[in-house]
């Protein structure tokens, strides 16, 4: 019998019912699959979490390091500037001491600018260069007004606010001084040897740079000014000399200055900016090594009992290298142990009972403790402990491990006295070296095997403040109290099992 | 064990559980994995991601529904995300196709195996529309929404589908004939 019939509907009627069994390698990867992604997900918060923190602080320290090196530099103009106004103040008044010696004055001053002038043409060929150098050197300026000065900076600081006007247009001033002097050293000086001083005087007051210029001229040329200051308005010629004097000597001081930073620098560009990117420390430390929350990384009948962590011992060396004033990048080695004991556990030989319920996977026994059965104590109500156990007093597996760990941190200087604190947070990576699990009871201890969960490599995120202690310019003393969490040491444990470990490190540092 | 005890043990990772609900409704699945996958190997990997997928959203099902429903939903978006992106070059088809797509022929004669084999060798979009709009009852609009694609495109494609069948069913009827005659 056959009918006709939208081919749909054949279909469907067919494929209704329809099942089919799928094989049983789809199962089995589907449960191998659930099983890591439980794993995964026990490790995953707490990655997000560590690792949220980790770069948390390191874009705080990056935004805040931003800021800290954009005042610094900021502040190293300021001062550049005020290094003028003060020495004004004091070269007015040292001007006005020998206002009666003006000619003589002048003479030595343009004498002294012009050798200066000399001096910039030698020196740098070029002013641009200079101002280019400027920048560069803005901070070893800085750095050498502060040493040599620091006094006058502060009264700088001061005075910033109430001169911040007069700065700018002083610079300005320098600034067009400096083009003068490079623009105009000879040609320009003869055009304006033959400029009016009345024509000079509007200049003044129009434009304070345009009057440098020709006050620079009128000092260059001491003779004419001479001629012209007695046909003049004194008090006019008084601030105008003034004035000249003032910017004169600034720009010999900065001159001056610049000469012997020049001179300095090759000296101590190594030691004052850059001072000592590298250090090296070893360091060593008592480490205690113990678990967050109730677990077991042996087996889920000891996630309750007692577990106590072992003080163990670290040792290694360290090296970092200085990114800037604040942050520093390091990397060590460092011999690490750890230890922790699972109290109130009882071994015995089950003396070729075959027990295999008791075996615990996570242990792989050594081939003549094959035999050997773990029992929890809280498994056996009180007065029940078989007779075996019952003279025992304690019992406990005690678990020893040994890595060599590599750690990559980032030190942050909160302050950098005598006595510094940094913070310190990273990533360390640990390669297991050693594993051994111990049986102990009433003191003496047997070997067992080797845990089978702990991983070839792991990591652990690290967080710690360290302190220094200056013991010289090159040595310092350093205590460092470290947390470390570790993040898949352990591949199956039980219960809530996370262990960390904390250091006290200490060490001496070698700066190079 | 109820139902709802065995998603809530789901729910929490209880691998038994899960292996429990794996046995209850994985054949159902694996049908659905293979009308809507190009071979039975393509099927078993889209019923294990889709296992996993009800797993990871199982905590989603809220007892509303029914559980298989809920299953086969999740199933189906699991074969659709490996399929759909194949961009097809079918689009381009937009015209109805209006053909007769009956066909003479008896239940009985023909073997479900076949059947499928034809869904399977159907290009990827066709088997996609096909399935969902005359096998498990999507409109023209859902199928449109779960393929990205216009509800034109989805009747075009379904049509074009039909006639590949109905082609290769024939073709199936005129040798079995052929044999028996």
């Amino acid at each position: 019998m056959s009918d006709k019939k939208h081919i749909d509907r054949l279909f469907q009627e067919k494929l209704r019912n329809f099942e089919a069994t799928p094989h049983n390698s789809v199962w089995k990867n589907i449960s191998a699959e659930l099983e890591t992604k439980k794993k995964k997900r026990r490790i995953i918060p707490l990655w997000i979490k560590v690792s949220g923190i980790a770069a948390s602080l390191l874009l705080l320290l990056t935004i805040g390091n931003a800021i800290f090196s954009d005042v610094e530099s900021s502040s190293n103009v300021n001062t550049i500037v005020e290094t003028s106004p003060q020495d004004k103040k004091k070269q007015t008044k040292q001007n006005n001491d020998l206002n009666t010696h003006r000619a003589t004055e002048l003479q030595n001053t343009t004498k002294d600018a012009n050798s200066n002038i000399m001096v910039v043409n030698e020196n740098s060929s070029t002013e641009n260069s200079f101002h280019k150098e400027q920048n560069s050197k803005k901070n070893i300026i800085t750095t050498y007004t502060s040493s040599t000065a620091s006094t006058s900076q502060k009264e700088n600081n001061l005075k910033t606010n109430n001169h911040s006007k007069t700065n700018t247009t002083f610079e300005q001033n320098i600034n067009s001084n400096r083009n003068y002097l490079i623009t105009s050293n000879k040609s320009d000086n003869k055009k304006i040897k033959n400029e009016n001083i009345n024509f000079n005087k509007e200049l003044l007051k129009e434009n304070n740079t345009i009057s440098s210029k020709n006050t620079l001229a009128e000092t260059l040329n001491s003779d004419k000014i001479n001629i012209d200051e007695s046909g003049l308005d004194k008090i006019i010629d008084s601030t105008k000399t003034d004035l000249n004097n003032e910017e004169k000597l600034s720009i010999t001081e900065e001159l001056v200055e610049l000469e012997k930073n020049k001179e300095k620098n090759i000296t101590k560009e190594q030691n004052t900016k850059p001072e000592n990117r590298w250090y090296i420390k070893p360091n060593m430390a008592p480490v205690y090594f113990n678990s967050l929350g109730e677990g077991s990384s042996l087996s889920a009948q000891f996630n309750s009992n007692k577990k106590s962590g072992d003080i163990n011992f670290s040792y290694g060396i360290k090296a970092a290298y200085a990114l800037n004033n604040k942050l520093r990048i390091r990397t060590g080695i460092n011999k690490l142990d750890l230890g922790y004991s699972t109290n109130d556990v009882y071994a015995y030989d089950n003396l070729g009972e075959q027990t295999s319920t008791n075996l615990i996977k996570n242990i792989d026994f050594t081939p003549n403790n094959e035999n050997i059965t773990l029992i929890t104590g809280g498994s056996f109500a009180l007065g029940q402990l078989p007779t075996v156990l019952s003279n025992l007093v304690e019992g406990s597996i005690d678990q020893k491990l040994g890595f060599i760990e590599v750690p990559i941190e980032l030190e942050y200087k909160l302050s950098q006295r005598k006595m510094g604190i940094t913070i310190v947070g990273g990533f360390s990576a640990l390669f297991l070296n050693q594993n051994e699990i111990y049986a102990t009871l009433n003191g003496r201890s047997r070997l067992l095997g080797k845990a089978t969960n702990i991983n070839n490599t792991s990591f652990s995120a690290n967080l710690g403040i360290g302190v220094d202690f200056k013991l010289s310019e090159k040595f310092n003393f350093n205590l460092e109290p470290t947390f470390k969490y570790q993040l898949n040491t352990f591949s199956e444990t039980t219960g809530n099992f996370n262990p960390y470990f904390i250091g006290l490190y200490s060490g001496l540092s070698f700066k190079f | 064990m109820s139902l709802e005890q065995l998603i809530q043990k789901c729910n929490n990772n209880d691998t038994k559980a899960q292996g429990e609900l794996y046995k209850l409704y994985s054949s159902k699945l694996f049908a659905i994995c293979l009308k809507y996958s190009r071979n039975r190997a393509e099927a078993e990997d889209n019923l294990q991601d889709s296992f996993l997928a009800i797993f990871k959203k199982i905590s989603q099902y809220n007892n509303k529904g029914s559980l298989e429903g809920w299953l086969k939903r999740v199933t189906i978006n699991t074969n659709l995300q490996r399929y759909r992106k194949h961009k097809g070059i079918f689009d381009i088809f937009n015209e109805e196709y209006i053909e007769d797509v009956t066909i003479e022929i008896d239940n009985d004669e023909i073997d479900i195996d076949f059947l499928l084999h034809c869904i399977q060798e159907l290009p990827d979009r066709y088997r996609l529309v096909f399935n969902l709009y005359a096998l498990d009852g999507y409109s023209h609009k859902e199928v449109a929404e779960m393929l990205n694609i216009s509800a034109g495109t989805s009747k075009s494609n379904l049509a074009r589908a039909r006639m590949i069948l109905k082609d290769k069913v024939e073709l199936y009827k005129s040798r079995l004939n052929s044999q028996t005659l």
